[in-house]
């Protein structure tokens, strides 16, 4: 049977696989096809050369993403290495009197060479000292950052521009624009790499990382290889920027990595492992870039940019996705079982058990339980270190400030303060628990903020209907976040990234450019003001963790998330309803984040776009420094308050000194790389 | 062009000359008040019938704003007012644009590049204005918290290191916390409520900073330290202004001890009618035009009712500070100058027109 029939037939179920990667392209073919249509003169040479030159650093940056997410993991350092390796060569090469050829060779290879470097270290640090990736990517993040601000304190410099034209100029004039090359040179070197035993490691570890070790699979090696990999790639990101910018600026990196994302999971690449590849990531790349060129030529307020974006990806990601066991039709199809039931009074509830339930015996009863110490040894181990690193936080702040140290006044700024990242990390610490991770808290924190300055506006009375609203959006948007996770079985990166741009669009056009307002007095009293020496949020939290503790280590909820968070499977199989656990998780972090976004609205009266920026690295930082697992499946949430406070220690410890801003990330950076070096499994590897 | 009936009047449109603005960030009242006044001056008599003004944001993201100037030039532009999110990264865009002759103009955040046009105060004053001051009012003697705002942004190098310089001068004069506002008042409260936690209220004797001298006067109301407020010296917002009147005379009046500058938003409306000037003309217009920095110290501060373009003539453009039920407590209020005699403190808010403009 040699006919053509069957070559199709052999072909097709590649295809099955190569789906992504065909919706990729497929959106952003839809995308320049609008373009097309909305443009006077249709899509011309220019638009092409500019669309590939904006889409380049996002693109190569998000190459290497692409890497580290179908190995399993996650990289949050790629926006800080750009930034590393713009201002290393703009400092370096920026007055170097090298011909062109030998100009390009060393911006090459120190563009490379650093990416590689940091890649490295991240990857000895995965593979070898065997950490999360997610956080020891948020140390060299912090690290990076720290070392380009120190190695440039200011934007400047300039890179010649034959350097510059050749990356960013013609290739043939009116023909073939440069960055399309670079990006052609990238995927060849990727579809070569994906093809050698390396490649298929990739994919093997992403898959079931057990498995690819029993196959043969050198899995630290493979790791490590993975990361070094897309360290290369964000060093190709920071010398395309640089190329493109023709200058240095510390900064250049620092908000790309959300974008990244997108760029990623656009390109069908699934966040968690194992399918995908990096020809969709650049098509990921381009179509956001379109749609950038598509709402300046409709001339479109760019207020509802975000929003659009957000909905592409939902779409995309559901394209991906069609038919792949949505549990949204089990779902349905259970619920229709049960009104059929219901109807002919077959449903189990109704029927008595037969016989007495199983009774365990025949093994060994332990005479007495063990002592509190021995039963707790293990969560003492990993909650503990996070207080032993305040309590030094602590005593170096005392000693730094002997003349002057104030008990209370320290107490109350570490509570007041320690009490967003407190309540935060009990919603961000259910969703890592649960196995998820919750990016939409900046603007979950941020929008709900907005409705309560704007509709109590000062007034104490109308925040009586003001901050329920706000507390019920915070509860709405956890709820979409998690039935959208539930019943498509996405991503919750994906979605709560998309959620996350949504809910900007949605406060930009509820506030029209910018938000009014203040907050109602009482709010700002109760995070502001002294009752029994302490702001009352003080004593807020000091009851919020008591509840809180019992509610996740006492009660059956907690106990199912952990369980969900270590298997979904296994958590079904023993009768959890795993669905509604999930989106109670991620309606608990929204109803947190509303609440730090109801307190800060107190804290500074007033709203304002941007504030709850700060809080999504710090949420999962101390998520992390508290010692649950990333990955999902154990922590306690004293632990997590442990974080809290030594993150807020850590920050009055340096608030009150005279270092500069670079240093202090590194010292970010340290702790939280030593914090999970501390906290390591010590299990057999 | 006295164009009659419907179909002409796309015609008249693409006659029009094209401005575009090109904003890096969107959404809080300083940009906003910015938008509202270019919008304000496209729409006054001078401009209304032969200008068509369109807005960009780039959200933060340099990638985007590059792009977005890039297709602005590709559009028609004959000028672009932007407020650059970094002064190197769009430097290759705005040398394209100039080469297609585009009038590039930038208003408060300056670029590097050479061929492009820049209004904005000087930002070393800005700087050093506001800590001459502080020196003067502590007697060149105490121990000040040092706020900058984002370090690796260059605004906010040159400000800290103009100031640190005239902090130099003082022996006496130590800098006992130097910590990041990140130009936004939450950091700086929480900041400036992390510093206080280790150094006390009794070792601090005043605050230099770019952003929030109101939330240092909220601190100290707030520990119950209202009646003997620390001086300050930094950027003002119409509550900043407000407090610096005596207590009890106007609401919100705490005899605030402060010296109170800005980067005032009618810099976006001049530099339209400045890029527009060349355009009109074909003169030649310098490449950096200093506009003066407002720095309003106790006594200076002028209360107006209204600010309606009427009451700032009368009061000869002396206003400085209105009732905060008119201006939120964080309201960036130079918006109104002399240099843009055509708009008021409504054509901030709601991008309005006054009458007879």
């Amino acid at each position: 049977m040699t006919t053509p029939a069957l070559a199709l037939a052999l072909s097709l179920p590649r295809w099955g696989r190569q789906r992504g990667t065909l919706i990729a392209i497929a959106v952003l073919m839809v995308a320049l096809l609008v373009l097309q249509a909305v443009s006077q003169s249709g899509i011309t040479y220019f638009d092409i050369s500019t669309i590939s030159a904006s889409a380049s650093t996002l693109a190569l940056a998000a190459m290497g993403e692409t890497l580290v997410i179908l190995s399993g993991g996650l990289d949050l350092s790629a926006g800080a290495i750009v930034s590393l390796v713009n201002v290393v060569l703009v400092t370096q090469l920026g007055q170097s009197t090298l011909g062109p050829e030998a100009f390009t060779l060393a911006a090459l290879g120190l563009a490379l060479g650093i990416g590689a470097a940091i890649g490295a270290i991240n990857g000895a640090l995965v593979a070898y000292v065997r950490l999360q990736s997610i956080i020891v990517t948020l140390g060299t993040m912090f690290l990076a950052q720290g070392a380009a601000l120190l190695i440039m304190r200011f934007p400047g410099g300039t890179m010649p521009d034959h350097f510059s034209l050749m990356f960013t100029g013609d290739l043939i004039r009116d023909g073939l624009p440069a960055p399309i090359v670079v990006l052609l040179i990238a995927l060849a070197l990727w579809l070569y790499f994906r093809n050698t035993r390396h490649g298929t490691a990739l994919y093997a570890l992403g898959s079931d990382e057990d498995a690819a070790r029993a196959n043969g699979v050198d899995v630290r090696r493979a790791k490590f290889l993975t990361f070094t990999l897309a360290g290369t790639c964000y060093g190709a990101a920071g010398l395309f920027i640089s190329a493109q910018m023709g200058g240095g600026d510390p900064l250049i990196g620092g908000r790309m990595l959300l974008q990244i994302f997108a760029a990623v999971v656009l390109g069908g690449t699934l966040i968690g492992g194992g399918r995908g590849g990096a020809v969709g990531t650049v098509f990921g790349a381009l179509t956001l870039t379109t749609i950038v060129s598509i709402f300046l030529v409709l001339g479109v307020r760019t207020f509802y940019t975000p929003i659009v974006e957000g909905v592409i990806l939902m779409l995309a990601v559901l394209g991906f996705s069609v038919g792949r066991h949505w549990p949204i039709v089990a779902v349905i199809r259970n619920l229709r079982r049960t009104l059929v039931a219901l109807r002919n009074g077959s449903l189990p509830t109704r029927f008595k058990p037969i016989g007495a339930p199983l009774s365990f015996t025949g093994g060994t009863v332990p005479a007495a339980l063990p002592n509190w110490l021995a039963r707790s040894r293990a969560t003492l181990r990993y909650a503990l270190p996070a207080y032993g690193l305040f309590i030094v936080a602590l005593a170096l702040t005392i000693a730094l400030n002997a003349d002057n140290f104030s008990p209370l006044g320290y107490l109350n700024t570490l509570l007041t303060l320690g009490a967003f990242l407190a309540i935060l990390g009990l919603g961000q610490g259910l969703v890592i628990i649960s196995g998820g991770l919750d990016l939409s808290v900046p603007w979950t924190i941020t929008f709900p903020a907005i409705l309560v300055t704007t509709f109590a506006n000062g007034v104490d009375a109308s925040s009586a209907w003001a901050v329920p609203l706000a507390l019920a959006a915070g509860l709405g948007i956890g709820f979409l976040n998690g039935s959208a996770i539930v019943l498509f079985g996405l991503s919750p990166i994906i979605v709560t990234l998309a959620m996350n741009g949504m809910l900007e669009g949605a406060a930009l056009v509820f506030s029209g450019g910018a938000p009014i307002g203040s907050s109602p007095p009482w709010l700002v009293w109760f995070v502001t003001g002294r009752l029994g020496g302490l702001a009352p949020l003080g004593w807020f939290l000091l009851g919020f963790v008591v509840v809180a503790t019992l509610v996740i280590n006492r009660t059956a909820f907690g106990r199912r998330v952990t369980a969900i968070g270590n298997s979904v499977l296994v958590a079904r199989l023993s009768g959890v309803r795993t669905g509604v656990q999930i989106v109670g998780v991620y309606m608990i972090s929204g109803l947190c984040s509303a609440v730090v976004g109801l307190f800060l609205g107190g804290f500074t009266n007033q709203a304002y776009f941007g504030m709850g920026d700060p809080f999504l690295l710090s949420s999962i930082a101390v998520v992390v420094l508290g010692g649950a697992l990333i990955t999902g499946g154990r922590g306690h949430y004293l632990g997590i308050v442990g974080g809290a406070l030594l993150f807020t220690g850590l920050g009055i410890m340096l608030s009150g000194t005279v270092l500069p801003e670079a240093v202090r990330n590194i010292i970010y950076g340290l702790v939280l790389l030593g914090a999970v070096i501390a906290l390591r499994e010590r299990s057999t590897g | 062009m006295a164009a009659t009936g419907l179909s002409a009047s796309s015609a008249v449109a693409a006659d029009k000359v094209k401005v575009y603005a090109s904003l890096g960030f969107e959404g809080n009242t300083w940009m906003d008040a910015s938008l509202n006044l270019l919008k304000a001056i496209s729409q006054t008599k001078g401009y209304k019938d032969r200008v068509e003004l369109e807005v960009q944001s780039a959200r933060g993201n340099a990638q985007t704003q590059i792009q977005q100037i890039n297709g602005m030039v590709q559009a028609g532009a004959k000028v672009i007012v932007a407020w650059a999110i970094s002064p190197t990264a769009l430097n290759r865009a705005i040398r394209n644009a100039c080469q297609k002759g585009v009038i590039f103009i930038t208003w408060d955040a300056e670029v590097t590049e050479p061929c492009a046009y820049h209004v904005g105060i000087n930002q070393d004053w800005a700087g050093a204005g506001p800590a001459e001051w502080l020196a003067d009012e502590l007697k060149g003697k105490g121990n000040i918290i040092f706020m900058g705002g984002i370090p690796g942004n260059m605004v906010d190098t040159r400000r800290n290191a103009a100031a640190k310089e005239v902090f130099a001068q003082f022996p006496d004069i130590k800098i006992v916390a130097d910590t990041p506002s990140m130009w936004n008042a939450a950091t700086a409260k929480q900041e400036l409520a992390k510093i206080v936690a280790t150094q006390g209220w009794d070792k601090i004797d005043g605050l230099w900073t770019q952003t929030g001298c109101y939330v240092f006067v909220e601190l100290q109301v707030e520990a119950g330290r209202g009646d003997k407020l620390k001086p300050c010296a930094g950027n003002g917002t119409n509550g900043h202004r407000v407090a610096q009147l005596a207590p009890g005379s106007v609401p919100g009046g705490h005899g605030f001890r402060s010296a109170s500058m800005g980067s005032p938003p009618w810099a976006a409306p001049f530099a339209f009618k400045l890029a527009m000037k060349k355009l009109d003309s074909g003169e030649d217009i310098p490449k950096f035009n200093e506009i003066p920095m407002p720095l309003v110290t106790p006594g200076q501060t002028v209360y107006c009712e209204k600010a309606d373009l009427a009451e700032l003539v009368a009061k000869d453009w002396a206003c400085n500070a209105v009732p905060l039920t008119l201006a939120a407590s964080n309201y960036y209020i130079d918006v109104w100058s002399p240099w843009v005699p055509e708009l008021d403190l409504y054509s901030a808010l709601e991008a309005k027109v006054p009458a007879g403009q």
